[in-house]
């Protein structure tokens, strides 16, 4: 297996990526909103934005014929809705803090079902960076540490394939 | 054991823990720490046998040693005085106490798959940090180490993808190495530096299994 690209984990890849298109649309609707104005929040959920975009392409790449160029719909729904609601800035930002921690904790989950090497790795290159997001995002909304920061991420928050399905 | 009490004794972490970490696993990977770890039973399970045991065990050491250094370097920068904003020095302490279970961990885990526990500092990254924490003069270069030794553990746990021979191990080695990210995150925005520097995470700085220990 190692190496190679099994259908399980092109499944999977598909699923990632979908989730991705979707927290990319979400940030896209965050900017569009106007909700988020404070120049470093913008700063950083642009750049967030982008490296959602990147993650995506990139398993993309790895799902072959699975991969799609749709967001997850029920996921997309779901971002939009949490981003229509937050009154404010902090409750936008709070919002994105939140699509960041299920991100990271879905590629932990993923993470114990992939086998392939490159699958896994690229997992694992992504889940860092989704925390830092969320790091940053915490900071901004003044989140305590102790919530910010766990000795181990966990797939407690993970988004599932079985609640929010890949679009075929 | 039914109905009975059980106090987890601190420090005192098992391969089942290791392979608990970071949410539900397999109830395959959980039976197979149960039958595996510690018992004489011959039985099929996840590890890929003695040899695989062995490998796992030569990577778990390895994180031992690592996080044995960021408790080192922590420790020092706390006792020397140098930490003057109170959420630094509060994230200091949080962050070792981090490294303090993720070695206990890593120690019970090497244990727990026959290998000879590691507790000291790698001495091969002890070598590169050691010069940098006799010259600390203020937070700044105190906290720029503890980023240098964050982003050194979190490529270490990265670059292990594809590489045990249990593969649930994958999942509990990056629910650390996720950890360590956020810290570094932290401490990059401290001193100014940018918190998430790039949209894939590299292994460019990972300490190879094997080196040190």
């Amino acid at each position: 297996m190692t190496g190679s690209n099994t259908s399980g984990d092109a499944g999977i890849n598909a699923f990632a990526q979908s989730v991705e298109l979707a927290l990319a649309q979400a940030y896209a609707e965050l900017a569009s909103s106007g909700k988020v104005a404070t120049p470093e929040a913008v700063d950083a959920t642009n750049a967030f934005a982008a490296h959602h975009q990147e993650h995506a392409a990139a398993l993309g790449a790895l799902a072959g014929s699975r991969a799609t160029s749709t967001p997850n719909r029920r996921l997309a729904t779901m971002f939009a809705a949490r981003v229509r609601d937050a009154p404010d800035e902090r409750a936008a930002l709070r919002a994105a803090l939140t699509f960041e921690n299920e991100a990271s904790s879905t590629y932990l989950f993923a993470l114990g079902s992939l086998e392939a090497t490159a699958a896994l790795q690229l997992s694992a290159s992504i889940l860092p960076v989704e925390s830092q997001h969320a790091v940053v995002l915490a900071a901004l909304v003044n989140e305590a540490p102790r919530q910010t920061f766990p000795a181990f991420e966990t797939q407690d928050q993970a988004l599932r394939p079985d609640e929010f399905p890949a679009p075929s | 054991m039914t109905g009975r009490t059980v106090r987890r004794l601190p420090g005192v972490v098992t391969r089942r823990r290791f392979l608990q970490i970071g949410g539900t696993l397999s109830m395959g990977a959980v039976l197979a720490a149960c039958i595996g770890g510690g018992s004489s039973k011959s039985s099929p399970d996840s590890s890929g046998g003695a040899g695989g045991r062995r490998a796992d065990a030569t990577i778990t050491r390895t994180f031992s040693s690592v996080e044995a250094v960021a408790v080192v370097v922590y420790t020092t920068a706390l006792d020397s005085g140098l930490l003057t904003n109170p959420a630094v020095t509060d994230l200091a302490k949080l962050f070792r106490s981090h490294h303090q279970e993720h070695t206990a961990l890593f120690v019970g885990t090497t244990r727990d798959l026959g290998g000879a526990p590691v507790t000291d500092p790698n001495p091969i990254v002890m070598q590169q940090v050691q010069p940098v924490l006799e010259s600390l003069r203020d937070e700044t270069t105190a906290v720029n180490l503890a980023l240098d030794v964050e982003t050194i553990l979190a490529d270490t746990y990265q670059m292990t993808m594809g590489s045990f021979a249990d593969k649930s191990f994958n999942v509990a080695a990056m629910s650390v190495g996720g950890a360590e990210a956020r810290h570094a995150a932290a401490l990059a925005q401290a001193i100014g530096v940018p918190p998430v520097p790039q949209a894939f995470e590299t292994t460019e700085r990972a300490v190879p299994a094997g080196n040190g220990v």
